[in-house]
């Protein structure tokens, strides 16, 4: 190793190599492995100055295994690098919100769906179920509510028997139907709609679907229909 | 001189450069000469992340590999140094959310099963290791005490200043040549020291 070789490697550590030198002293490195080492005890004296790590001489070792092995991380806990290093963020992506977002949003609407249509149905099966024609009752208010001039499921005589008064009554009231109150009809149709609710939840309990129908009965029951 | 200048930009990305380009080539020995440049910057800056030395390593060797095997993609817009730190804080940041995430789920799992599964720490830090890194350190410093003072205060002018060949022969009132001879006094002298006290070191 002569010294006008060591020399050029010094002023390469310090960035004062000419190229001509560098040439020179890379064509040296590969005939004389020793010049490398001298290199690196160089670098390890100002990285000792300057109060830097000195690092293993078994590391470049190590680099040129990992280099030569097939490609692959080095250590299993650390993940593939996807990033090309030119345009590299030092900012960490936990999970890319893209990604993130959609599940999220497909989740929430799935089960958006499912109350609609499950409240869709009660409404469809409440109609059906009871499809009663509803005639106001002749002295009902004038401002009786859309709602109760559909959906009222009774008729004057099934009131009359639920209400306990009977077809053969000799009385004479009993000769001519009973008109009930507006109260009596709302307590009336919140009764049965309460036992469809109460079928419902209980079906709906069997076959394992989700349903918006506990927040129904409870608005149902709280607030009587107006 | 007023101020002094730090080294010439323009020369260090040209000595980069020319061993980048040498590695493209497939030069592996430039770029080990570039692995042996910067490899004490990189591990210091990754133990600035990552507290375990040995975790620190493995990401030091990662960083070399993954920049090695990106080498076509650097075009030499910015300096080799610049681009090799942003991928050493990458893998070094990525390296730290893994491994808190591997040491949460090996937290349940151990919940839940056995030990069988939990990895080993054989390669944590060996304090051997760790000492004789030490021990070189404390005999380089005590060699460049001893050193002349010229070659010393060159050496240290270069090193700690971080100042160029010309800088420093302005500042010692002598050519370039001399500081550039001084500097590499300084260094033989320190180098034969250390290998006459700890034999083998510094031998490929």
């Amino acid at each position: 190793m002569t010294e006008m070789l060591r020399t050029a490697l010094s002023a390469l550590v310090d960035q004062e190599a000419s190229e001509f030198e560098t040439r020179r002293a890379l064509e040296a490195l590969k005939s004389n492995p020793d010049l490398k080492a001298r290199f690196g005890a160089y670098q390890s004296i100002g990285a000792t100055l300057r109060g830097e790590s000195l690092v293993p001489e078994s590391l470049l070792t190590r680099i040129h295994a990992a280099l030569d092995a097939p490609e692959q991380p080095v250590s299993q806990a650390r993940p593939a690098a996807t990033q090309s290093p030119e345009s590299a963020n030092p900012t960490i992506t936990f999970l890319p919100a893209r990604e993130a977002l959609p599940s999220r949003f497909g989740i929430f609407a799935g089960q958006l769906a499912m109350a609609a249509s499950i409240a869709f149905a009660v409404v469809i099966g409440v109609k059906v179920v009871a499809p009663v024609e509803m005639k106001p009752p002749a002295v009902a208010s004038v401002e009786t509510p859309e709602i109760i001039r559909f959906q009222l499921p009774v008729q004057r005589e099934q009131v009359a028997v639920q209400t306990g008064v009977t077809a053969v009554d000799e009385s004479p009231e009993a000769s001519t139907p009973r008109l009930m109150s507006e109260a009596d009809v709302r307590r009336l149709v919140s009764e049965r709609l309460g036992q469809y609710l109460v079928r419902h939840a209980e079906n709906s309990s069997v076959v394992g679907t989700q349903s918006v129908l506990p927040l129904a009965r409870i608005m149902g029951r709280d607030e009587p229909i107006q | 001189m007023s101020a002094v200048s730090q080294s010439d930009p323009a020369k260090d990305l040209k000595n980069d450069q020319l061993l980048v380009d040498r590695a493209k080539s497939g030069d592996r020995h430039a770029f080990d000469l570039l692995v042996l440049k910067y490899q004490s910057r990189i591990l210091s800056l990754v133990t600035r992340i990552l507290s375990n030395p040995s975790d620190a390593l493995d990401v030091v060797q990662e960083t070399f590999v993954k920049a090695y095997r990106s080498l076509e993609s650097f075009r030499g817009e910015s300096a080799f140094y610049t681009w090799l730190y942003r991928i050493a804080v990458n893998t070094a940041k990525n390296y730290a959310s893994a491994s808190a995430k591997l040491q949460l789920d090996v937290s349940m799992e151990s919940m839940v099963g056995g030990t069988d599964h939990l990895p080993s720490f054989q390669d944590s830090g060996s304090p051997d290791q760790q000492s004789a890194t030490d021990q070189l350190q404390a005999a380089i410093l005590e060699a460049i005490e001893q050193l002349p003072d010229d070659l010393c205060q060159a050496l240290t002018l270069r090193e700690l200043e971080g100042m160029s060949y010309e800088d420093i022969a302005e500042r010692m009132d002598c050519p370039i040549g001399t500081v550039r001879s001084r500097i590499f006094r300084a260094r033989e002298s320190v180098v034969n020291q250390i290998q006459a006290q700890f034999p083998g070191t510094y031998v490929s």
